[in-house]
């Protein structure tokens, strides 16, 4: 398996970098991906009836996204972002300087620090009610953070390399982790036993989702594949071949769409593809270009706030694209990180992104579309008001 | 999600044990999605399991001696359930909060309880001492409600939403059966054994001790109260007359089972009852008996019985007999399959409402046995674009089999309209109700550590800054509005 070990490679370079420095730690091998889940945890079955239905021929407003915040703190790479849950007015950012920060999305303020990893961060994921957070770090273990105390609340410790992806079930009660030792493992949140582990690629796991209503895991790795799990049996029922035959692609994040019909996959070949995954022979409606990615793994996501639907990618020129989601043209790029954006993530409810970047940049970066955001703003204002 | 990868050829009966889930139950329950097992234990307990993780959601002390029986109240997705206990008692149970919202003292020992399958208010009890009777519960909150969904919702602020919450709701003063008088609705006195309702919930039927069975037709509530709600229907007599222990019905209601204390189960067709719809006493006409069931060998008395969810199979399960059950098609009431587990015997069963997997609990210990399907892996659904075929096919070799196709990305590309937010219809395995509402207990203990609750400032953050930037009109017009509501 070549294509296993020159990716090993890179990250091992990588992980050189941050050895010359004084820093002890291992660390952030860990650059990529997301998705984040708009569904969000329980409403998995109100989600049909929240969603507003759009024809295609909406008005051809171009997302109009600038910059509002620019959030310091971090000492490393910024690995991942992700709004919370159903109100999104918190940021959780993970970084390789093994913390994980909270923000407040909605006035961009620091909330808390989140120490107890060992090692660089690669992902972190919010449960569906924000109560608790789950990250997958280098230390080979992923812990279930108290989000209201800052503690850890458990360890998983199974793994035998790097955790690299991570993701809560729709009820929280499950754990999807995927790692450098090519397992996908589902974790009991309330024992933090390891129920299942499964053989799940030949390569590095790049990334694990659930379907929103939990009854599908989805897991893809640098093999070039995405599979898909029934969870109700435990069994593979799907094997997407993302890479197309070429030989050389691995998979690098992949997320379910908010309906859970599609999976967003992107290929370190510059390319993120929409596949519907349920037909024996799976193929893909839409095919995202333009970006740079061949290096890392650049989370992947969808933007729902909005009455159009975009697709949202980090890209290594330092920039954030958004793609139209229907008509697949580049609608809006962002420029502003000075390093490669590894990490998006999408407001659940709000015209708002959020972004970070890596070694040279340091920053999560907030983005606000305030011609889309007339009814919304009012009732975040209303929502923050009342906590303050 | 799953119905689009499932394979369809997997439906059909459970044939292995896949797990053991270590209780001491006495009964059980599956939540309409099957993702709750609810259990009432030896102790007096009541269980909630979390299915998918086979864990113990939440243990509730209900009742002083063993529950003996337990019923999902409508809507049934486990938000509440009603439990009965040996001790006497009917207690509904508010399982997110832990909460007792109704407690009734009957003082003889309670058989079964099955709570309406479409009307949250009526619940029939089967008593040593009363009979079978059909209870109208009034006054229980409203079930689902959002704000109970939210308790757990409040992580950066100070989180005491569901102690306070607890706090406020009352509790239960015990209701003697004397006090709850004009609420109680006779099925009939002493002879009566066993009572069921119909799954549409129109229809009640009594077993009685000389092997007659009542029909009884439940009219609307709001047409009067009293006995005036339930009307006598018709009578019709069992083969060989024994007295009725269970009757069953299958969940679309097109048949039903009358275990008799002769050792046989007898499958009706439920004619009768659809043919009495137009309010047209049809007493004449008898239901049809389809089958029956006996065991051959050892003549002995069957115990418990379930449908699968198609109504396809119908579970049996004899009495002192070894951990055994017997898996009969409605079709021709034969015997399909036999699964025979470990020592006990068994003492209940329960089919999951859309799983080829049956819950079985052993008799002596009350532990849970759960049957699925072999656990084989699927290996072709490791390889993209490999098939499952259900007989071997012929391989036909193309000429070009081997050669190296460079773009096949081309051939798989469909472009079309991309609908990323309506969930389809039957996109899962199991059919949402509307009427049912989504429900799952969520994962409660939190560590506790009440010192750092008070301070929740971020003052653990220095070094951290921020820089506002791009402050442009739409976001000052914003600012002020704020101030102007401050």
């Amino acid at each position: 398996m070549e294509l296993d070990s020159s990716k090993r490679r890179r990250v091992h370079e990588h992980e050189l970098r941050h050895e010359q420095e004084p820093t002890p730690a291992p660390a952030g091998s860990s650059q990529e991906k997301n998705h984040a889940w708009h569904g969000g945890g329980r409403s998995m079955h109100g989600l049909a009836s929240s969603s507003h239905e759009n024809p295609p021929v909406a008005a051809p407003v171009k997302p109009n996204y600038v910059l509002k915040y620019t959030l310091l703190g971090h000492e490393k790479s910024v690995t991942c972002v992700k709004f919370s849950q159903e109100h999104g007015d918190c940021l959780a950012s993970s970084s390789s300087d093994s913390l994980i920060r909270l923000w407040d999305a909605d006035r961009g303020r620091p909330l808390k620090a989140m120490a107890g990893h060992k090692s660089g961060v690669s992902e972190v994921a919010w449960s569906y009610d924000n109560a608790m957070l789950v990250s997958a770090s280098d230390d080979h273990t992923c812990k279930i953070w108290d989000v209201e105390t800052g503690q850890v609340r458990c360890d998983l410790v199974g793994h035998a390399h790097w955790a690299f992806c991570c993701s809560f079930n729709p009820e929280g009660k499950l754990v999807a982790s995927g790692s450098y030792d090519e397992t996908v493992r589902l974790w009991d949140v309330r024992t933090s036993r390891c129920v299942r582990a499964l053989k799940a690629h030949s390569d590095p796991v790049s990334s694990v989702s659930f379907s929103c209503d939990g009854t599908v895991l989805a897991s893809s790795s640098f093999d070039g594949l995405c599979r898909v799990w029934d969870l109700t049996i435990g069994k593979c029922m799907q094997t997407l071949d993302v890479k197309c035959g070429n030989s050389e692609v691995p998979a690098s994040c992949m997320s379910f769409s908010p309906n859970s019909k599609f999976l967003l996959v992107s290929t370190l070949n510059g390319t993120i593809r929409l596949w519907d995954y349920s037909s024996s022979k799976p193929f893909f409606v839409k095919e995202y270009k333009g970006h740079e990615n061949g290096r890392y793994c650049t989370f992947s996501t969808f933007v729902v706030a909005s009455a159009r639907k975009y697709v949202l990618s980090g890209s290594e020129d330092g920039k954030v694209y958004l793609w139209d989601l229907q008509s697949k043209e580049v609608v809006q790029i962002l420029p502003g990180h000075v390093d490669v954006v590894v990490t998006v993530a999408a407001h659940p409810c709000l015209p708002r992104i959020a972004s970070g970047a890596l070694e040279k940049d340091k920053t999560v970066k907030i983005w606000w579309d305030p011609s889309g955001s007339d009814m919304e703003s009012n009732t975040v204002t209303l929502s923050s008001s009342a906590r303050s | 999600m799953n119905r689009t990868v499932l394979n369809s050829f997997e439906q059909g009966v459970p044939l292995t044990i896949d797990d053991y889930l270590e209780t001491a139950a006495e009964c059980l329950a599956f939540s309409r999605y099957g993702n709750l097992l609810v259990l009432g234990t030896k102790h007096g307990a009541l269980e909630m399991w979390d299915f998918n993780t086979r864990s113990r959601d939440c243990v509730i002390a209900a009742h002083n001696k063993k529950v003996s029986a337990l019923s999902l109240r409508f809507p049934p997705n486990g938000e509440y359930v009603y439990t009965a206990s040996i001790d006497g008692e009917l207690k509904l149970w508010h399982t997110l909060t832990q909460r007792n919202v109704l407690h009734v003292a009957f003082h003889t020992p309670i058989l079964a309880c099955e709570a309406h399958p479409r009307n949250p208010d009526f619940v029939l009890v089967c008593t040593t001492k009363h009979g079978a009777l059909l209870l109208r519960i009034t006054g229980v909150p409203e079930a689902a409600s959002p704000a109970a969904r939210t308790l757990h919702r409040a992580p950066l602020e100070n989180g005491n939403g569901l102690a306070v919450q607890q706090e406020q709701m009352h509790q239960p003063s015990v209701q003697s059966l004397e006090e709850m008088e004009h609420q109680i609705l006779l099925v009939d006195a002493q002879s009566c054994t066993c009572a069921t309702f119909s799954p549409d919930g129109r229809y009640v039927l009594a077993g009685r001790t000389d092997g007659m069975v009542s029909v009884f037709k439940l009219g609307e509530p709001t047409q009067g109260a009293g006995a005036q709600i339930l009307k006598h229907e018709a009578n019709f007599e069992v083969p060989g007359r024994a007295s009725i222990k269970s009757i069953l019905f299958e969940p679309e209601g097109r048949m039903f089972v009358i275990n008799s204390l002769d050792r046989t189960v007898r499958l009706f067709s439920s004619q009768m009852i659809n043919a009495s719809t137009m309010d047209q006493v049809v007493s004449s006409l008898e239901p049809y008996l389809l089958f029956t069931m006996v065991d051959l060998v050892n003549r002995k008395q069957y115990m418990h019985m379930t449908f699968s969810p198609d109504g396809d199979y119908l579970v049996l399960t004899l009495k002192e007999e070894s951990n055994k059950l017997n898996i009969h098609r409605t079709s021709d009431g034969l015997v399909e399959k036999v699964l025979e587990g470990p020592g006990e015997m068994v003492g209940g069963v329960a089919w999951h409402p859309f799983r080829a997997l049956i819950a079985s609990l052993g008799g002596n210990f009350g532990g849970v046995y759960v049957w699925t399907q072999s656990s084989e892996e699927h290996w072709y659904a490791f390889a993209p674009e490999f098939r499952d075929v259900q007989e071997n096919v012929l391989l036909s070799e193309t000429e070009s089999e081997w050669d190296w196709i460079v773009e096949k990305a081309v051939k798989r590309e469909r472009d079309g309209h991309a609908e990323i937010m309506e969930i389809e219809p039957n996109s899962t395995l199991y059919d949402l109700d509307p009427s049912c509402p989504y429900f799952f207990l969520p994962v409660t203990e939190a560590p506790a550590s009440d010192e750092y609750r008070h301070e929740n400032k971020p003052d653990n953050v220095e070094g951290m800054h921020v820089r506002d930037e791009a402050p442009d009109l739409r976001d000052r017009r914003w600012r002020d509005d704020k101030r102007n509501e401050s």
